[in-house]
């Protein structure tokens, strides 16, 4: 028979030798008798672990606890110490059973709260412990760095591939240092399964190996790789091996055709290998290629692995002296220019470590009002049960008994919502990474992960405590007499202030909550309204880059955009057209120095820069931005003509105050000085969609200086996807082997860059709803207990002549109070928290006080309706039934 | 163990079986014996417990038995009814003897 892991498991178990050869023994002998019988189980190892499962429990429970689950034995028996304790825990738990057991209603709704409260719980702790806890999974995290270029007004930038290697040649903090670029290029692959496009990185060749991991199949890039003239080779991701390669391993050695090009795969990467940006191909970076060849073409970022024992503020040290150099040295491309190192993992998640923390404390906060439903609900309950508990008391029972008791159950709903929530959990993770807005540095694992476990347990064990500790402390003395006397009659004042501070808590939990959301939700209700400085409707945007080899000659470029236009100028539907290098939203970036002329600041003033495009005449016709002085670009601004240059706003006013711009001279500064006359000035423009502030642009003819990428904006009368195959189809019929690029609307664009907010926005108000919710149940509970209790009271006083609107006013002014309080408490606690919220608003204060009186009010209003039917009983009792029940 | 200690109705049983079996008493054909006599399967992991807490208690005496083959390799344990067991045993089953007399009449007419 099989299983040496299931003979080890019973040996420990059974612990007496002999027993566990006896019953190894009669086990192969009852297997060979089924099987002599014909009656041999299906699935022998399962019949063999099922036999061994079954033992070695029933024998690990009679250690434990022995036989004393059977009631006649157990007398006499106690004072043993730690298995006391476990047997007493053990036959609490077993008695809570039978109470839960006897209220079905009650623990179903308790312990399906809890569960939904703490599976979002640790749904959410496993996508922080992914995303934030726990380290990068390459060997030595720590002393992995990413490493940004900066510049003035740009805190993160890309750096050339020229830097790089001068960072790499010359700076000794860094054991190995590598690059990778920045975005991704979409090349069309044949020689797979099918021609497709998929995201390409070029990486410097020591890039796996700065990381620490090794490819899967094949081998790394090899040093002589990154050299100039090598052959060309890639290396795949494991889900393009596997879709695209049929994830054989002669895949290795294969030739794939990128771009064009054919290339030899010598190396697939591991199963959901990925850095920086999702990529299914990595080509090894040489100098020389087109986006690395100059200095001014910077593409990369680097991540580089620190010595051991350098600290990064020495590395920072290091390589701010190397930018000063080199920016002495080539000041056309690297003036001012600097690098900036953070932690690998903290500079991989820093734009969303915030919004992350702060969805992990809503949903505590949740589960927190949760938490004060349950244990008010517990807390009457065990008002209801008094006469039990003070019979138990006064048989014996000590109070700490009675008190475990009732711990016990609050404990076994909280496991048990545990078990069910940690369920949800490994479900809800799932889709929360599905729907957070942006890239996690690791995968957050398929099933339950062990700190995943470790934390639903211990939320499980702190929300049992939590929601029993209060009706605990309140289990009634052994006053059997007084209990009995006192049957139903007697108002539980206590256990009713109790109740109360946690309507009162809740109330102020879920009003932080509230307030934010409601900050957050106006915020992006404000960013959703922005004029972004063009019409941004009805316009479907698309890159095409021409090949430099083929599009050598300017004048080839110009044509061939040129053409372009006026095929899809003819596509029926198109009103608009609009070409420019890098259009709003879609490409960002590119600051140039510029200055008037004859205004050249001096050396060590702070430099001053503005965005520089190029366009096609008809640009801001097309994008509907306001030509306000001047006029815009011609068609008639040609090379031969004098260079000319158009201005928005607020260039205008920070260049020219209160002077006429039209006519002045600018000089931009790049590489080599250009003096261009302004002509117009124009609108401005949010180049970095609406959450970003406008900034000093200037525009010039591409038909001056024609680039080979363009951006196209196309404006159209209806949908604008209606024309994406009239574009394709223009494109392939002047040049059949070019790609078109991420084609896409604009208003999809802008939706983009609001994502992360519009996601937060919503998350946090859905979670909001929820405590408030939660919050109202729970003032609800409370006053119909409250009228409950007092039904003889009520009674009395109707008798006596009070009237109506008495009773009511009695009822309605107690929740008023707890709603009063709770809102007070909560608006101080959210005027407290807000303030980390701060950088995550726009347009919005953190103290907005239109936010704070609209939850006010509209607890005022769920309040009052938390109230109504609690305060309609009230009046409706009847003083004879009342004073009969005494 | 003093003689107020009840024997458990299957603990009954499994002494009953142990003693029918006599030398060739052991864990597989206990379980055996029990099905048949009982006509109903009988718990793997309750015969055992019951058997090891028989033992305890001073009713059972154990030895083990030679390796065979056809046990991979495992000596049987075999059991044996102590005095102390076989008192107990009788007292049981007087007891339920007097319980019972009587009865067996009203049973018939009743039915």
């Amino acid at each position: 028979m099989s299983g040496k892991l299931a003979r080890v498991l019973l040996r420990l178990a059974v612990r007496d030798a002999e027993v566990w050869e006896g019953l190894l023994g009669d086990l192969d002998e009852e297997y060979a008798q089924l099987q002599a019988a014909g009656d041999a189980p299906d699935h022998p190892g399962l019949w063999y672990w099922s036999a061994v499962l079954g033992l070695s429990s029933r024998f690990l429970l009679e250690r434990t606890v022995g036989d004393r689950f059977r009631r006649h034995e157990t007398m006499g028996r106690a004072g043993q110490g730690r298995r006391t304790m476990i047997e007493a825990l053990l036959r609490d738990l077993r008695s809570a059973y039978h109470v839960l057991r006897r209220s079905p209603g009650f623990t179903l709704l308790a312990v399906l709260t809890l569960a939904v409260g703490i599976g979002a719980n640790v749904a959410m702790f496993s996508v922080m412990d992914a995303a934030l806890l726990r380290p990068l999974p390459y060997p030595e995290p720590d002393r992995l760095v990413l490493a940004l270029g900066t510049f003035p007004g740009e805190p993160s930038r890309t750096v050339s591939a020229h830097d790089y290697y001068d960072y790499r040649d010359q700076s000794p903090a860094f054991q190995s240092l590598s690059a990778i670029t920045a975005w991704p290029w979409v090349s069309s692959v044949t020689g797979g399964d099918e021609p497709v496009r998929v995201p390409v990185a070029w990486v410097s060749v020591d890039l796996f190996r700065t990381l620490g991991v090794a490819p899967l199949l094949g081998r790394d890039f090899a040093e002589g790789e990154g050299e100039r003239g090598a052959s060309d080779v890639v290396i795949v991701s494991h889900a393009f091996w596997q879709q695209l390669m049929g994830g054989t391993a002669e895949a290795v050695g294969s030739t794939l055709t990128v771009d064009g090009v054919a290339h030899t795969v010598v190396g697939v990467m591991p199963p959901r290998f990925r850095i920086w940006e999702d990529a299914d191909l990595w080509r090894p970076l040489r100098i020389g290629e087109a986006f690395a060849e100059a200095r001014r073409y910077s593409n990369f970022i680097m991540i580089g692995r620190l010595r051991p024992d350098i600290p990064i503020g020495q590395a920072q040290s290091q390589v701010d002296v190397i930018a000063a150099e080199l920016a002495d040295e080539y000041p056309g491309s690297n003036r001012d220019e600097g690098l900036s190192l953070t932690e690998l993992q903290e500079g991989l998640t820093r734009g969303y470590r915030t919004k992350l923390l702060l969805l992990v404390g809503a949903v505590g906060l949740v589960l927190l009002v949760a938490c004060g439903n349950i244990a008010a609900l517990l807390l009457a309950r065990g008002f209801t049960r008094r006469t039990e508990l003070s019979v138990r008391a006064a048989l014996g029972a000590s109070r700490l008994r009675v008190a475990h008791q009732l711990l016990s159950e609050s404990l076994l709903i909280a496991l048990t919502g545990g078990v069910f929530g940690t369920v949800l959990a490994v479900w809800l993770h799932r889709l929360i990474v599905g729907f957070l807005p942006f890239d996690l540095p690791q995968t957050v694992p398929e099933g339950p992960s062990l700190p995943m476990l470790a934390v639903a347990l211990l939320l499980s064990l702190a929300t049992g405590l939590l929601i029993g500790i209060v009706p605990a402390l309140r289990a009634p003395r052994g006053d059997l007499a007084e209990a009995l006397k006192a049957g139903a009659r007697t108002l539980d004042r206590r256990g009713a202030h109790l109740r109360s501070g946690l309507v009162a808590g809740q109330v102020a939990l879920s009003m932080v909550l509230l307030v934010s959301s409601g900050l957050l939700v106006r915020s992006f209700a404000h960013l959703s309204g922005v004029d972004p400085g063009f019409d941004s409707r009805d316009l479907l945007t698309a890159g095409v880059e021409l090949p430099r080899t083929e599009y050598r000659d300017a004048q080839q470029r110009v044509l061939f955009f040129s053409a372009l236009e006026e095929r899809l100028k003819g596509v029926p539907g198109v009103v608009g057209v609009a070409m420019v290098n890098r259009l709003p939203v879609r490409s960002l970036g590119g600051n140039t120095y510029v200055y008037p002329e004859g205004e050249r600041p001096p050396q060590g003033t702070p430099p001053r820069t503005a965005v520089e495009r190029h366009v096609m005449p008809g640009y801001f016709e097309a994008m509907k931005i306001p030509v306000l002085r001047g006029r815009g670009i011609l068609p008639t601004d040609r090379p031969e003509s004098p260079p000319v240059l158009v201005i928005n706003q607020s260039m205008a006013e920070m260049f020219f105050p209160g002077d006429d711009p039209i006519g002045k001279r600018l000089v931009i500064d790049y590489d080599e000085e250009t003096v261009l006359e302004v002509v117009g000035v124009v609108g401005d423009v949010r180049f970095g969609g609406p959450a970003e502030g406008a900034s000093q642009a200037m525009y010039h003819s591409v038909l001056q200086e024609p680039l080979p990428r363009m951006d196209i904006a196309i404006r159209t009368t209806g949908d604008p996807t209606s024309v994406i195959a009239a574009l394709k189809g223009a494109v392939r019929e002047l040049d059949p082997d070019l790609p078109v690029s991420d084609v896409e609307t604009m208003e999809r664009l802008i939706a983009r860059t609001v994502g992360d907010q519009r996601v937060l926005a919503l998350t946090l108000a859905l979670f909001a709803w929820v405590a408030l919710i939660l919050a109202a149940l729970g003032l609800y509970g409370v006053l119909s207990y409250h009228v409950s209790q007092r039904v003889s009271e009520l009674g009395l006083r109707l008798t006596l002549g009070a009237g109506t609107r008495e009773i009511a006013s009695l009822v309605l002014s107690r929740g008023v109070r707890l709603v009063a309080a709770g809102i007070t408490v909560g608006a101080v606690v959210a005027l407290a928290v807000t303030r980390f919220l701060e950088h995550l608003l726009f347009g919005v204060q953190a103290t907005d006080p239109t936010t704070f009186v609209a939850v006010t009010l509209l607890y005022a209003v769920v309040g009052t309706a938390a109230c109504l039917t609690p305060v309609w009983r009230a009046v409706r009792v009847d003083p004879l039934v009342a004073l009969q029940a005494e | 163990m003093n003689k107020t200690s009840y024997l458990g109705e299957f603990e009954h049983v499994v002494l009953l079986a142990i003693l029918r079996l006599g030398d060739e008493a052991y864990g597989r054909s206990i379980r055996e014996e029990l099905e048949l006599r009982a006509g109903r399967e009988v718990s793997r992991s309750a015969a055992y417990i019951t058997l090891e807490r028989l033992a305890k208690k001073g009713y059972l005496d154990t030895r083990m038995g030679e390796p065979s083959p056809e046990r991979g390799g495992k000596a049987k344990r075999y059991y044996r009814l102590t005095p102390v067991g076989r008192e107990a045993l009788r007292e049981a089953g007087r007891a339920l003897m007097s319980l019972w007399a009587g009865y067996e009449s009203l049973l018939e007419e009743g039915a």
